[in-house]
């Protein structure tokens, strides 16, 4: 009983950081994306830290992916809420919603 | 308690359905996978060789062996009489001979000898030996092979190795201990083939084929783990 409930938590707590890491880096990454707008400066020397700044995403996607199914396989979801949380890292902005549903949710199970 | 919605039964036609799909969509990324795995390699770029400087910032007459070999270098100095022929290479398929010639280097290093390698001619038909009056001494350089002996009574002397070592039992000390081989030849002495460039694969678009590969066995993972919680239609199981 409290063993899975601790286990919940202990998920859930690894999803929530994964889901805050991965979705500040995206935002960045999409705030990078503005450069290739025409009327943007792009300054050579920003170009590397970007480069860098989306791979950084992609492997930090595949951690915060884990995350994911680790919650997901212990929660038994449906695969529609893995593929919304597996956008999540993909789509600016809709992690972190999640992440706030997903957490106040789970939460509010464990408290009943 | 938070539950975990009991395992529901899935019809064996949807576990079937999503167990093709999770196989499909592993396919899908094994082949982006692959796809870029291809493009790191046509991405591949040339290691920048880097441009011609002048010998003596390279290397120094008294520097060891090994020292700035593949580099391209120009040096300022004089071509002096000394020629050897190393007979007995195979340069492109043919049977060939190496002109070596003596160069005095001048300019702001230390004086010494260079051992040149002129360039090459088939061996069945050697031509005259060139004249190397106004050809400029540059080229890249290559590490000495270890000595052979000199014959010196053939006119021009040879050898069978193309050695500073060799050559500076005949020519004034101190020699320098890689040779430079001239870029474009002379006369009818062909230039030597560069060493090919060497490249390094794409970073960016080998890590997209590994996460590629990653969301592939994601995919596997996420569907048999559906199957499988999916496929027990009898709800008893409880938590562990």
């Amino acid at each position: 009983m409290t063993d899975t409930a601790d286990s919940i938590r202990a998920r859930l707590q690894r999803y929530r950081v994964m889901a805050i890491v991965t979705g500040t880096l995206l935002v960045l990454v999409f705030l990078g994306l503005l450069r290739y707008l025409p009327f943007v400066p792009r300054p050579e020397s920003l170009e590397a830290v970007l480069l860098t700044l989306s791979q950084v995403h992609g492997f930090v996607y595949i951690v915060y992916l884990v995350a994911c199914y680790m919650l997901w396989s212990r929660m038994r979801w449906g695969l529609g809420r893995l593929a919304v949380l597996a956008l999540g890292g993909i789509v600016p902005v809709l992690g972190f919603i999640m992440e706030r549903r997903i957490a106040r949710e789970v939460t509010e199970g464990l408290a009943s | 308690m938070p539950d975990p919605a009991p395992p529901t039964g899935a019809s064996v036609a949807s576990r079937v359905g999503i167990a093709a799909l999770a196989v499909a969509a592993a396919g899908l990324c094994a082949w982006l996978g692959l796809w870029q795995w291809d493009r790191a390699h046509v991405r591949a770029e040339a290691i920048a060789v880097e441009p011609a400087v002048e010998l003596s910032e390279l290397i120094a007459v008294s520097d060891a062996p090994g020292a700035a070999v593949g580099r391209a270098a120009w040096v300022d100095g004089a071509w002096q009489d000394g020629r050897v022929l190393v007979p007995g290479r195979a340069v492109d398929g043919v049977d060939a001979t190496l002109l070596l010639a003596e160069f005095r280097t001048g300019g702001s290093g230390q004086p010494g000898t260079l051992a040149v390698i002129v360039g090459w001619a088939p061996s069945a038909d050697l031509p005259p030996l060139p004249s190397l009056d106004g050809v400029d001494a540059q080229g890249w350089l290559r590490a000495s092979e270890a000595p052979a002996p000199i014959d010196r009574e053939a006119t021009p002397p040879t050898s069978t190795a193309a050695s500073s070592a060799a050559v500076a039992q005949l020519w004034p000390a101190p020699t320098f201990s890689p040779l430079l081989v001239l870029g474009d030849g002379a006369g009818q002495w062909r230039p030597l083939p560069q060493p090919e460039p060497q490249s390094r694969l794409n970073f960016q678009s080998l890590t997209y084929a590994a996460e590629w590969w990653v969301f592939g066995l994601f995919a596997l993972v996420v569907g048999a783990r559906w199957v499988r919680d999916n496929g027990r239609t009898e709800p008893t199981r409880g938590n562990p």
